[in-house]
């Protein structure tokens, strides 16, 4: 193989394709990117197994050919080269890379032992706009759980059939909720669980000028395709619970309220927990007349607060995890929220006003 | 067709209960040190040869035993101790079953040679594998001496399995020594005609029985227990932390002067110990418990090694708070010439391990071996009760153990205790009031470890331990203190259980409740839990769950939040204090020795790791060879 490439082009290929690198493995061959020149591209991959990135960037190919590096050092190396055109040969499993007046020799790896990505066979293609469901993602995501002993909930469910494309995220605590309306032709119906690091590797390759985004599948993969990046990743096997049984339908109480001043108080009542404490910081809410009196008392001391808002229903005292709650009014792209409340024991749910395709569950706190 | 069932001869039946009671040499000397214990003796000497095969003989002073009951004696369920079954909520001897001495004599030669005080002319009774040879006059002192020949001589097979000369011999050594800690007013000797004896001085001491078995010096070292409520009495001696043995052999129980063995107590022992001595280790105690007689049966196990209580878990936590008050109320620093990393057994003699010979080994250091040359001293060795009449006195050495006993292991039994040959103040003296600590800090050496003093002697702190041991303390009461926070789950977690652990959950149904667990029955044992604990965050709630499953298992005590959390306490405790290699100004050391002062234990971390060590002016004079 012989090619010319800019630094900036092998940078972009190696930071794109890093996140599929084994960290941890007891074969060299998965800590390694595999570089193959074709046509007047690079493509770059790399793959854990679980999940595969696939990545091309311009280039001048002189004569075709694949290496396969150690990754690690290899991206290094990229991060350290002067922002040039870089020249890079290979003689066998090596690769010399040319700038200037210099050279670096890099022994690789057998390019037969390096898995290849596997191609979907007979996939079906879904298209959709790829700012939607990078915002989707970005909704959604945080509320996945991280327990392994459990892999339904480290992963989204993604769900397609009609004119609907959903994903929810629950780590059994609360649940998030994101719908969205596309249009489906060809009535192609899907449900499976994603893992979560590969909708966060999608969210953080996702760029805000590609435009449509391709999901194919099969029963046990799913595959990206945005830009010139190609993304694979198992699916999680598992019974992902029912979440639309969970949702209420009803609610006692509602509370509409802005985002900015619920985060930032609940936020400063959250200082007052001790990250030493093994607990997390309870806030408790009095939901009276038009006020919403937050109370947080610990070791260290005691914040009071009063957030102005309009109600409907039952006056009500609640407690909350105030991460639970920070975590999605951090996210939800609104300026206010409907707050619904079921009595003190009850789930609690939280929309945007503005945006009635998202949904946010949470459940008290129960102190005594 | 013949009848396939058929009874036993008696003599078979002998044997086969014999294996029960007499599974080897030293199960006959326990047998008869306790029938003379149960008859009044105030003396018991005991002769052994070999392995105790040859010959064992057991001679008290006590009541003795009439002609016409000899013969008795040695029939099946024949005993003077009991009458009726319910006597055993009354009983206060060691024996009531009958059964040692028809036992013993279905495998042995016997001989009983007994006078009662009020005879003039005493009576032998001779046996062999339990038939009664002949009965007739003989001249000896008031008492009772058994002599126990040719054991196993009719039971090959028990003889095959026995151990070598030293482990029976070992065996019997501890066990006399045992006997003799659970009453020290009895005067015991055990002799044998290679190795050397030991006795007891039979005073009524504690402490000079203990001294007899484990060494003078050790003796000196141990903390008083008394502890009473309701009836109960916990008294004895236990070390304190920094004395400790690499496995139980050094815990004796004593139950109303019966020596015991429990998982129950060693448990409720080591409870008392917590956070003050590293895992895997334990003190030396010998603890007399005192207790009503219906408060437990020995009636277990024809052995009575095994003890059943009534109210276990009371008992145990009775037992670990009489350890803890006497550990806390005194508690002394380590000092320069403690042992560190002990790991030998209990110094029984004769075994030749003597008690601190092992970590003796690991005090390489030129010094020591100077030292120890040093005192090296052939007369050092006294006599047993030459050393014990300075156990009382106030002038005791508090330093030094740790090079004075080693010597004397080599020494055989008498070794062990050597004449106190310095006048150093007893550590009672040297240890530092526990309420304000009284110490100002001088400097920091090694960015690591904080040099104070009192004004009588100089501490060497580590900062990380110290501060360790505040944060402990600290986060443990926040844990305890924090209200019950309970995270409802939007979707259940379902959780299969045991018969055994579903019985558990139903019975502890109320303490899962206030830990903040709901759980619910979803079908045969399976249920599903509904809300965990808020701050279970940092572990899986099921791996909680499974944990107070667990422990109420094997301890059949629920515990506490902070119990389960225990482990994720030590680590923020470790991460959130000072490290090594951190500089201190003189302020800030000031501050953590206040507030080491101020904590429960300031004298250990939370893995019982010591947090200072101390050295006296007199250590010092000593290694500058003033005194």
């Amino acid at each position: 193989m012989k090619v010319h490439c800019s630094k900036d082009s092998l940078l972009t290929g190696v930071n794109t394709v890093q996140k599929a690198v084994s960290s941890k493995n007891t074969l060299p061959i998965l800590q390694s990117i595999s570089l193959k020149a074709e046509g007047q591209k690079l493509i770059f991959t790399a793959t854990d197994l679980e999940i595969g990135i696939r990545c091309e960037v311009p280039a001048q190919t002189e004569i075709e050919g694949t290496v396969v590096l150690p990754a690690k050092l290899f991206t290094d190396i990229v991060r350290k080269l002067p922002d040039t055109t870089i020249s890079l040969s290979s003689q066998e499993e090596s690769i010399h890379l040319f700038y200037y007046n210099s050279e670096i020799l890099l022994k690789g790896y057998d390019q037969d032992e390096f898995p290849l990505l596997p191609d979907l066979l007979d996939p079906t293609i879904f298209s959709l706009p790829t700012n939607l469901f990078r915002k989707m993602i970005h909704e959604t995501v945080f509320a996945c759980g991280s327990e392994e002993n459990r892999p339904v909930f480290s992963g989204l469910l993604l769900e397609i059939d009609h004119q609907n494309l959903r994903l929810i995220a629950t780590d059994t605590h609360r649940l998030a909720y994101r719908l969205a309306e596309i249009p489906n032709p060809d009535e192609i119906k899907f449900s499976g669980i994603i893992p979560s690091k590969t909708m966060s590797e999608i969210y953080r390759l996702l760029k805000e000028d590609d435009e449509t985004l391709a999901i194919r599948f099969n029963d046990a993969q799913v595959s990206f395709q945005f830009g010139s990046v190609h993304l694979i990743s198992r699916l999680i096997e598992g019974q992902f619970p029912n979440y639309k049984q969970v949702i209420p339908q009803t609610c006692e109480t509602k509370v509409y309220l802005s985002v900015r001043d619920f985060m930032e108080s609940v936020e400063r009542a959250s200082l007052l927990a001790r990250d030493s404490s093994a607990g997390a910081s309870i806030v408790r809410l009095s939901i009276k007349d038009n006020i919403i009196h937050l109370d947080h008392t610990t070791e260290i001391g005691r914040i009071a607060e009063q957030i102005y808002m309009e109600k409907e229903g039952n006056d009500l005292n609640i407690s909350f995890n105030s991460k639970f709650i920070l975590d999605v009014l951090r996210v939800i792209d609104a300026e206010e929220i409907l707050f619904e409340l079921s009595g003190p024991q009850g789930a609690a749910v939280i929309r945007n006003i503005q945006d009635r395709n998202y949904i946010y569950l949470l459940l008290p706190v129960r102190t005594y | 067709m013949a009848p396939v069932i058929h009874v036993l001869n008696p003599h078979a039946a002998n044997q086969i209960a014999a294996g029960e009671v007499v599974e080897r040499p030293v199960s006959v000397i326990k047998e008869l040190v306790e029938n003379a214990l149960d008859a009044g003796a105030r003396r018991i000497d005991i002769a052994v040869e070999g392995n105790g095969v040859p010959l064992m003989r057991v001679r008290d002073d006590g009541l003795g035993i009439q002609a016409d009951d000899l013969t008795r004696a040695v029939l099946r369920h024949a005993t003077s101790k009991i009458r009726e079954i319910e006597d055993l909520n009354t009983l206060t001897t060691l024996g009531f079953r009958g059964e040692a001495l028809p036992s013993i004599a279905s495998v042995a030669r016997l001989e009983i040679l007994s006078r009662p005080p009020e005879e003039s002319v005493g009576h032998i009774l001779r046996l062999e594998g339990g038939t009664a040879l002949k009965l007739e006059e003989a001249g000896c002192p008031v008492g009772t001496t058994v002599t126990v020949e040719n054991l196993f001589f009719n039971t090959p097979a028990r003889l095959k399995f026995l151990r070598s000369n030293n482990t029976e011999f070992g065996l019997i050594s501890d066990t006399v020594g045992r006997l003799a800690l659970a009453r020290p007013d009895v005067a015991f000797s055990l002799s044998h005609p290679r190795q050397a004896i030991f006795q007891t001085p039979g005073r009524g001491k504690p402490l000079e029985s203990i001294a007899a078995m484990l060494g003078a010096n050790l003796a000196r070292r141990l903390l008083p227990v008394s502890f009473a409520r309701e009836g109960w009495l916990l008294a004895g001696y236990i070390s304190p932390p920094d004395l400790v043995r690499s496995n139980r052999q050094t815990l004796t129980f004593i139950v109303n002067g019966r020596y015991i063995r429990s998982p129950l107590l060693t448990r409720a022992l080591l409870d008392g110990y917590h956070t003050l001595i590293p895992a895997k280790l334990y003190p030396i105690a010998i603890l007399h418990l005192h207790l009503p007689p219906g408060e437990y049966d020995v009636n277990v196990h024809p052995t009575k090694m095994d003890v059943k209580f009534v109210r276990e878990q009371e008992l145990a936590q009775f037992i670990a708070e009489g350890i803890r008050e006497a550990l806390l109320s005194k508690s002394p620093l380590p000092s320069l010439g403690a042992e560190k990393h002990p790991r030998m057994g209990m110094g029984i003699p004769l075994e030749n391990t003597g008690d601190e010979s092992g970590h003796i080994a690991e005090k390489t250091s030129t010094y020591w071996e100077k030292e120890r040359g040093y005192r090296e001293n052939p007369g050092a060795a006294l006599e047993v009760m030459k050393a014990l009449k300075n156990l009382d006195s106030p002038m005791i050495s508090g330093e030094g153990e740790g090079e004075g006993e080693g010597e004397g292991a080599t020494n055989g039994v008498l070794g062990p205790v050597e004449a106190p040959n310095d006048s150093v103040p007893t550590w009672k003296q040297s240890l530092i009031s526990s309420d304000t600590l009284g110490l100002w800090p001088l400097a920091q050496v090694f960015s690591t470890y904080i040099l104070a003093t009192d004004g009588k002697v100089l501490v060497v702190i580590d900062q990380h331990a110290a501060h360790e041991r505040i944060n402990y303390e600290a986060f443990l009461r926040e844990t305890k203190e924090r209200e019950t926070q309970s995270q409802a789950l939007l979707i259940p977690i379902p959780f299969e259980l045991t018969l055994q652990e579903e019985q558990i959950v139903l019975e502890y149904l109320w303490a899962l409740d206030k830990l903040g667990f709901v759980l619910e029955q979803f079908g045969a044992q399976t249920y599903l839990l509904r809300a965990v604990p808020v701050q279970a965050a940092p572990l899986s709630a099921e791996e909680l769950l499974r944990q107070f499953i667990d422990t109420i298992l094997s301890t059949q005590t629920a515990p506490s939040f902070d119990q389960l959390l225990e482990e994720w306490i030590y680590r923020l405790a470790c991460k959130a204090s000072l490290k090594a290699q951190e500089s201190l100004s003189l302020l800030e050391m000031e501050q953590l020795l206040n507030r080491l002062a101020k904590t429960e234990n300031p004298y250990t971390c939370p893995h019982g790791r010591p947090t200072m060590i101390q050295l006296s002016k007199n250590e010092l004079e000593r290694r500058f060879y003033r005194i």
